[in-house]
């Protein structure tokens, strides 16, 4: 069974490229542009949620503290990604398990997808 | 009547105009003489709004002091009835206890002084007559108190006319008096001031000092200005009236509230405020609005003075206007830089990343696709590399770089970060010269940026692929950390500009990534550690890189 993976991320471009680069090494990729639709499709469970810290107007480390704070959703790795220097103690604060710095190298990528998945038992549905 | 400030009317002709403090003597031989100089003496006390304290002798007694007066002082016995004058006989007086004691007298002296200012006067009038000296001791001890007077009335608004009668002083006695005073009253059929020569002299060089310094204060370009305790303007000089949108005759005599009615409310009004009841010094930069609505900055200095604030302030408008602008100008560059660096970052974060994908699906071919898709890629790399060293000057610009200080084991840090440049730049042979452990109180990352850039810099002027020396040790309080490469050298001259913004040595410039900021951040990251960085070149035989940070922080 294939892991899956939600992406939110409001740039089309690098929406595209990360699906491109996840779904060849074999992940199923949920995205959303927006944190509403991140929302809406919170019921599918994913197997790690990939944030941009600037998510229209709205910010990745804020549905980063909620993931983390909803019992249902806390277990779910989070992984944070943006061009902000300030990236590492954001994901800090928020407890993402993981950032990645913009602009970066799709191995550093996928090597930080596959430790965060490793282990987790496929969602169902 | 006093005519300036400070400056009162003695009464006496051939005297004139006299200043607060003044301390003088009359030698006298007949009732007439002593009567006529003390009568026109008090008379112009009494007319200037002053205390005034007389005591007689057996020479001149209370009651025909009391007659002399009436007789010539118009209006007289009102002065009395309300106290304005009060007669003592020398009983009362100096030998008020039987007899004289020095501190008691300056006492009961400075007293009556107090009580005069209470009672609303502008100051106190003062003569005694020490005409009951008797004794030698009498005249030593007399001698001494009439010394001490000028330091007891200092600055007080006290003026003192003693009286001596010639017939009872010997010669040496008349040059004592002379001595304790700042000029004597004689009459030799008319009467004639006498000065000693050497008051003369003092005299002389004060008022040509005097002069001077008006003239230097008079045209400085700085305003200056003199308020007493009321913010009166006492002087004020050209500067000052040409600062002020006035001239000096609109403000001398004037307060500053009646000149800037709004001024109560300002901050510089508080600073003067503040300086004139604590008695302190200052020295602050304000903005002053001016009644027409006009604005200016000024740097004003405070200095407590006997008479007030001595102020200096100094038109700084154009200074203000032209810092204002820059830092304006700094503050939008540094906003578009930094707004720029993270709009570029993001449209490069998808081509970097087709780029690999692309370089994937290619590198399985055998042509030479996956090459030029890698070279590609590094181009990429540059770029990036470029809008770091943007994103880092803008930051250590606006000191948002974070400095969280802690102890660290820096070879352990030293150590990753040769591997970490080892392993990129095959070839290079890098040793390490570093103890086992050396603790260092200081930003672990920021100081591993800076080996980095040294290393990477060793790395990129070295292009013949050598020896690369990296050293650590602690030396008197300091750590000390180089990097010796074995390359080209550093350009002669070009030793202290390789640290400033942009530079970068022209000989190695292909092949190089970013702005060449790498060694301006560098300084400012040691900077910030309160140390030093510095290069030594020896021609064509390579360069020396080091920085030195103390090992205790002070905070």
């Amino acid at each position: 069974m294939k892991k899956k993976i939600m992406l939110v991320e409001d740039d089309g471009g690098i929406l595209d490229v990360m699906k491109v680069v996840l779904e060849m090494n074999g992940y199923e990729v949920i995205c959303a542009s927006c944190c509403a639709i991140a929302k809406k499709e919170q019921h599918k469970a994913p197997d790690l949620y990939i944030l941009d810290l600037w998510v229209g107007r709205s910010d990745g480390s804020k549905i980063c503290s909620c993931l983390k704070k909803d019992i249902k959703t806390r277990h779910i790795p989070v992984m944070l990604v943006s061009a902000s220097r300030d990236l590492k103690a954001v994901a800090k604060k928020v407890g993402a398990d993981d950032y990645l710095e913009k602009p970066f190298e799709i191995d550093d990528l996928l090597t930080k997808v596959k430790k965060l998945v490793r282990g987790r038992i496929p969602s169902a549905g | 009547m006093s005519t300036q400030d400070g400056v009162r009317e003695s009464g006496l002709d051939i005297v004139g105009q006299i200043p607060w403090g003044t301390h003088f003597c009359n030698f006298y031989k007949t009732q007439e003489d002593l009567s006529d100089i003390l009568v026109r003496y008090f008379k112009a006390g009494l007319e200037g709004n002053e205390f005034c304290v007389w005591v007689t002798s057996e020479f001149l007694t209370k009651e025909e002091a009391l007659l002399s007066l009436e007789k010539k002082v118009p209006g007289f016995s009102g002065y009395l009835k309300k106290g304005q004058i009060e007669i003592f006989p020398y009983t009362e007086w100096y030998l008020k206890k039987g007899k004289f004691e020095m501190n008691r007298v300056l006492n009961m002296w400075l007293a009556k002084y107090k009580e005069g200012l209470k009672k609303g006067y502008d100051g106190i009038r003062v003569s005694g007559n020490p005409f009951w000296l008797e004794s030698k001791k009498d005249w030593d001890d007399f001698s001494q108190y009439e010394a001490s007077i000028d330091n007891a009335i200092g600055p007080s608004k006290i003026l003192v006319l003693c009286t001596y009668s010639l017939d009872k002083c010997s010669g040496e006695e008349i040059i004592d008096v002379v001595k304790n005073h700042q000029f004597a009253l004689i009459k030799r059929n008319e009467w004639e001031l006498i000065k000693s020569a050497e008051q003369k002299k003092v005299e002389a060089k004060l008022d040509a000092s005097e002069k001077r310094f008006n003239s230097t204060l008079d045209n400085l370009l700085e305003g200056a200005m003199i308020i007493d305790s009321q913010f009166k303007y006492l002087y004020v000089n050209n500067s000052l009236a040409r600062q002020g949108r006035t001239s000096k005759e609109k403000l001398v005599g004037k307060t500053m509230i009646e000149i800037y009615p709004q001024i109560e409310k300002t901050g510089v009004f508080r600073h003067l405020k503040d300086c004139m009841e604590k008695r302190t010094a200052e020295v602050f930069e304000t903005e002053f609005v001016f009644p027409n609505g006009e604005t200016g900055w000024f740097e004003v200095s405070v200095q407590p003075v006997p008479e007030g604030l001595f102020i200096l302030s100094a038109d700084i408008t154009e200074k203000k206007k032209v810092e204002d602008e820059r830092r304006k100008l700094d503050q939008l560059k540094d906003d578009f830089l930094g707004i720029a660096g993270h709009e570029l970052k993001t449209p490069l974060t998808s081509i970097k990343a087709y780029t690999q994908v692309l370089y994937k699906i290619f590198s399985q071919k055998k042509d030479k696709t996956a090459q030029m898709i890698s070279r590609m890629d590094n181009q990429v790399d540059r770029m990036i590399a470029i809008i770091r060293d943007f994103l880092d000057i803008t930051k250590i610009k606006e000191g948002k770089i974070k400095f969280s200080m802690r102890s660290f084991n820096f070879s352990a840090m030293v150590k990753e970060a040769v591997d970490e440049v080892q392993s990129i730049s095959g070839g290079y042979k890098i040793q390490k010269r570093l103890p086992e452990s050396l603790a260092v109180f200081g930003n672990r990352e920021r100081l591993e940026q800076v080996v980095v850039n040294f290393l990477t810099n060793a790395v990129k002027y070295s292009p013949e692929k050598s020896r690369i020396i990296v050293k650590a040790k602690i030396s008197a309080e300091n750590l000390e950390f180089s990097v010796r490469d074995f390359g080209k050298g550093v350009p002669e001259g070009t030793e202290m500009k390789i640290f400033e913004r942009f530079f970068r040595a022209e000989e190695g410039r292909k092949n190089v990534n970013g702005l060449g900021l790498g060694l301006y951040i560098s300084s400012e990251i040691i900077r910030r550690h309160n140390g030093k960085i510095g290069v030594r070149s020896a021609g064509g035989k390579g360069s020396l890189f080091y920085f030195k940070i103390p090992l205790k922080v002070k905070k």
